[in-house]
């Protein structure tokens, strides 16, 4: 197990690097001017000059990717071109923030496409299946801002039972969570109502009818333990994402956190924060990976890394 | 479509320091008659975060509002609205027969939050660090006129010679050339006075992050990314004329929320104490427009203002067909500027030339050969006469914002209605500004804000050669005009500038340079209990004036 985690490790280093080359070289490729942004429509051609060489953005991209990245192994992020913050203050102002929408959005998913998931394989084709199959299929349908509007209006605006937008606790937590919660949990219940009817397909749970168990409890100790991995898997890589970042939901909500930080970014063409942003999604996604194969091994016996 | 310059998301555009004048009804008339109460506090919404506390950098709306907010200038404009050159930190000043040396005497006792005083080189400090290149300043280029600035900014010599403290109340500025307008350079906040001290104690980059020194009317309680709370200067200077010291108000919380529909339901909720262009962020929402503004409740505390800028479709009159000035008069007849200001919910007025009606030089009655209607038939008379008898293909630069593309689209049909096939390169702010600012794209749409009320800020910066291409970006280059605008930046005589300046528009039009389409007019709403709001004619928002019912 441990040899195999080094090894992951490794391989993850090298996709890391991969990912900084070709986020560097996309963003090089935006035909705007950083400098001329930071100064603005108005500033003489002279000040935007000297600010190019002053953020060495008269130098080769192959110079700037190397000074980058030798800043980088020094855990430098380097400064933010608009904000003149550093970029990991700016990660680390907007990381609590972040974390604590995508708990909410993922327990909200979780809780909501998990029994639905059950339901309908319990029910499989018949017509309770069907119709909650496709309301779930609305739901993902909808986009998040406008369902998201309307949760504020009424139930913010009209009724003021939440606040309208903003960071803060529980209170200010529920409705973006009901919004992403709404919106994603279709993933989760189509994806465990198929992994739960292929389960039920196999042998051993013809064997565990076969011995006389209840239905509730076949379905519960034996197909949706089992049937869980593969939603495992997509519930472990859909939390790494939504830790950077919702930024649908942020916008909407007022809730200032990564994604919103990383789309501004892009357009304010702030190539340190953009990297910052880039390689941060990009460790998330990589550790959650990790740690659902951990889990694995953990759930199902038969799995052994070695 | 440059609304105004803002980082971030679309919203993105030009400028700075904005500009209106009050033209509908006023806010200032609930203040009149009743002495200002003391106290209490306001809540707002930003839809921007703050990019800047840096006087010298500070150049986008939002980050100059705040900025207004904590630091002193040397001269300042009129309160309650006006173009008025009035005294702050200078008490009074001088000006030399020659027009070259502006000597200014500093009030006393004025101090930093800190303590520290401010004198002569608070002003010497900051201008300093406007002209020093690794502090970035976007406001270096209107302060090249001080003698010696150009040497100490390409790192020649290490002061401004321009620059002299014979006292710590006196400030000598010295120029290299006359500048009529020099006065109201030195209003925009780049030229505020510093704590030099505190700079260096906690370095440039945290001084325009994340924390401020300044000697103005409120001081930087908190920022974060979430909000910024800005708390009464309780020795600030300033008196009212009931002798009142200024500002009334203790607390100002402002939110930094990126919906700004939401922004609108605070408003309507009566959580945030008024909603419009500078403070408050982008204005009404267009969603929320005409809700707020056919308000019954909301009559008595509407505010239209005409701002000094202009939208308008540039012709490059070097790239492509519109080099040929037939083409370009046929654009002039061809786009529907009615039909535009109507896709704008209304809010513009109808332009015919570059300035603003505000500005001195806006020439009231446009000759018919500078004047244009919208005339299809003639536009396709005068394409046919230009050789262009099929019409032609040609490349729209704009920016990709929501309402820009409603104005894409009309200007896509009303030049296919005369034979031109517009394809339409609308992208985000910045990549449109790196193809408008070379002087490439044959016909963009842009628009200008005003830094200071002269029409200097446009005609000199958007006309001149000089200025080709990263202002000038039409590449335009007619010889008689230089002429003229080069006399009017150096001349100390006002009516003879006004006198150049309508030259020089009537001149412009006839070359058909620009296609102006309109120019801007925004709406604010304030709840009842605020008083003393008005928007400036020029200049930020006048904070420190406004106070509140009690109980808020």
């Amino acid at each position: 197990m441990g040899a195999y985690i080094v090894r992951q490790l490794a391989s993850k280093v090298v996709v890391l690097l991969g990912i900084t080359i070709v986020t560097f070289i996309l963003i090089d490729a935006i035909p705007a001017d950083p400098a001329r942004l930071i100064l603005g429509q108005h500033a003489s051609e002279a000040a935007v000059k000297a600010l190019r060489i002053q953020l060495g953005l008269n130098l080769p991209l192959p110079i700037r990717y190397l000074r980058y990245l030798g800043s980088l192994l020094h855990g430098n992020l380097g400064y933010s071109y608009v904000f003149n913050m550093p970029v990991t203050t700016m990660i680390l102002q907007r990381m609590g923030a972040s974390a604590w929408l995508a708990l909410g959005c993922w327990i909200a998913e979780i809780i909501i496409g998990i029994p639905l998931g059950i339901f309908t394989a319990r029910r499989a084709h018949g017509p309770l299946d069907y119709f909650i199959s496709a309301l779930a299929l609305v739901g993902i349908s909808l986009p998040v801002f406008w369902l998201g509007l309307i949760l504020l209006y009424w139930l913010g605006y009209i009724h003021q039972i939440f606040p309208l937008g903003g960071i803060g606790g529980i209170r200010y937590l529920v409705l973006p969570a009901l919004t992403y919660g709404i919106t994603g949990a279709a993933y989760y219940q189509r994806l465990l109502r198929s992994s739960m009817l292929e389960v039920m397909g196999l042998d051993y749970v013809r064997t565990a009818r076969a011995k006389g168990a209840s239905d509730n409890r076949v379905v519960w100790r034996h197909v949706v333990r089992n049937a869980l991995i593969p939603v495992m898997t997509y519930a472990g890589i859909d939390i790494g994402y939504l830790m950077t970042g919702v930024v649908l939901i942020e916008a909407t909500f007022n809730w200032n956190g990564l994604g919103l930080m990383a789309y501004t970014a892009i357009s304010n063409d702030d190539v340190p924060v953009i990297m910052g942003t880039v390689l941060l999604i990009a460790v998330f996604v990589v550790v959650f990976t990790l740690l659902v194969d951990i889990v694995y091994s953990i759930l199902d016996p038969r799995i052994r890394y070695d | 479509m440059a609304k105004r310059w803002k980082y971030g998301a679309a919203a993105l555009s030009t400028i700075g320091v904005t500009a209106m004048m009050l033209v509908g009804t006023s806010g200032v008339a609930s203040a009149a008659g009743s002495k200002p109460y003391e106290g209490g506090s306001v809540t707002l919404d930003f839809t921007q975060d703050i990019a800047h506390l840096d006087p010298a950098v500070a150049y986008d709306t939002q980050s100059n509002e705040i900025v207004a907010q904590l630091y002193d200038q040397l001269v300042t404009w009129q309160q309650g609205g006006g173009e008025k050159v009035v005294p702050m930190a200078a008490k009074s000043w001088t000006v030399s027969k020659n027009g070259l040396v502006y000597t200014f005497n500093l009030r006393r006792g004025m101090t930093f939050w800190n303590g520290d005083p401010v004198t002569a080189q608070s002003f010497i400090d900051e201008i300093d660090r406007v002209m020093t290149p690794s502090v970035n300043s976007p406001g270096s280029g209107f302060y090249t006129i001080i003698q010696g600035a150009s040497a100490f900014m390409a790192g020649k010599a290490k002061t401004i010679t321009g620059l002299a403290a014979p006292n710590p109340y006196t400030l000598r500025i010295t120029l290299n050339k006359p500048e009529a307008f020099f006065l109201e350079t030195l209003t925009l906040p780049f030229i505020s006075a510093v704590d030099q001290k505190f700079i260096n104690s906690v370095g440039n980059k945290v001084f325009d992050s994340q924390k401020a020194m300044g000697s103005g009317p409120f001081e930087l309680s908190s920022i974060n990314q979430n909000q910024i709370v800005l708390t009464k200067n309780a020795n600030y200077w300033r008196t009212d004329s009931y002798g009142q010291k200024l500002p009334y108000l203790n607390k100002i919380t402002i939110n930094i929320n990126t919906n700004s529909q939401l922004d609108a339901l605070h408003f309507l909720q009566g959580q945030t104490a008024w909603i419009g262009w500078n403070f408050g962020g982008d204005g009404i929402p267009s969603s929320n427009y005409i809700q707020i503004v056919h308000d019954r409740a909301l009559q008595q505390d509407l505010l239209h203002f005409t701002e000094a800028s202009v939208q308008y479709v540039g012709l490059n009159t070097t790239v492509g067909p519109t080099k040929n000035p037939l083409v370009r008069q046929a654009i002039e007849y061809a786009i529907n500027k009615q039909r535009i200001v109507q896709l704008n919910n209304g809010r513009g007025i109808i332009a015919n030339q570059p300035l603003p009606p505000m500005i001195p030089g806006y020439v009231k009655n446009m000759p018919k050969d500078a004047s244009y209607s919208y005339n299809p038939a003639k536009a396709r008379a005068l394409l046919k006469k230009a050789g262009y008898t099929n019409g032609f293909t040609v490349d729209f630069y704009s920016e990709n914002s929501p309402d820009q593309l409603k104005f894409d689209n009309e200007i896509q049909a009303n030049l296919a209605a005369v034979g031109i096939k517009a394809n339409i390169k609308a992208s985000s702010w910045g990549t449109f500004l790196n193809v408008a600012m070379a002087g490439k794209a044959p016909i963009d749409w842009l628009g200008w804000f005003q830094d200071f009320p002269d029409a200097s800020d446009f005609l000199n910066t958007l006309f001149n050669s000089n200025q080709i291409p990263a202002n000038n970006n039409q590449n335009y280059n007619n010889p008689l005009v230089d002429k003229w605008l080069n006399k009017a930046q150096t001349d100390n005589n006002q009516a003879q500038r006004v006198a150049i300046y309508k030259k020089t528009s009537i001149q412009i039009m006839k070359d058909a340079v620009w296609v102006p389409v309109y120019y801007d007019q925004a709406t604010f709403a304030k709840q009842s209990w605020v008083h003393g709001f008005y928007s400036p004619s020029v200049g930020q928002d006048p904070l420190e004036w406004i106070w509140v019912s009690p109980g808020h």
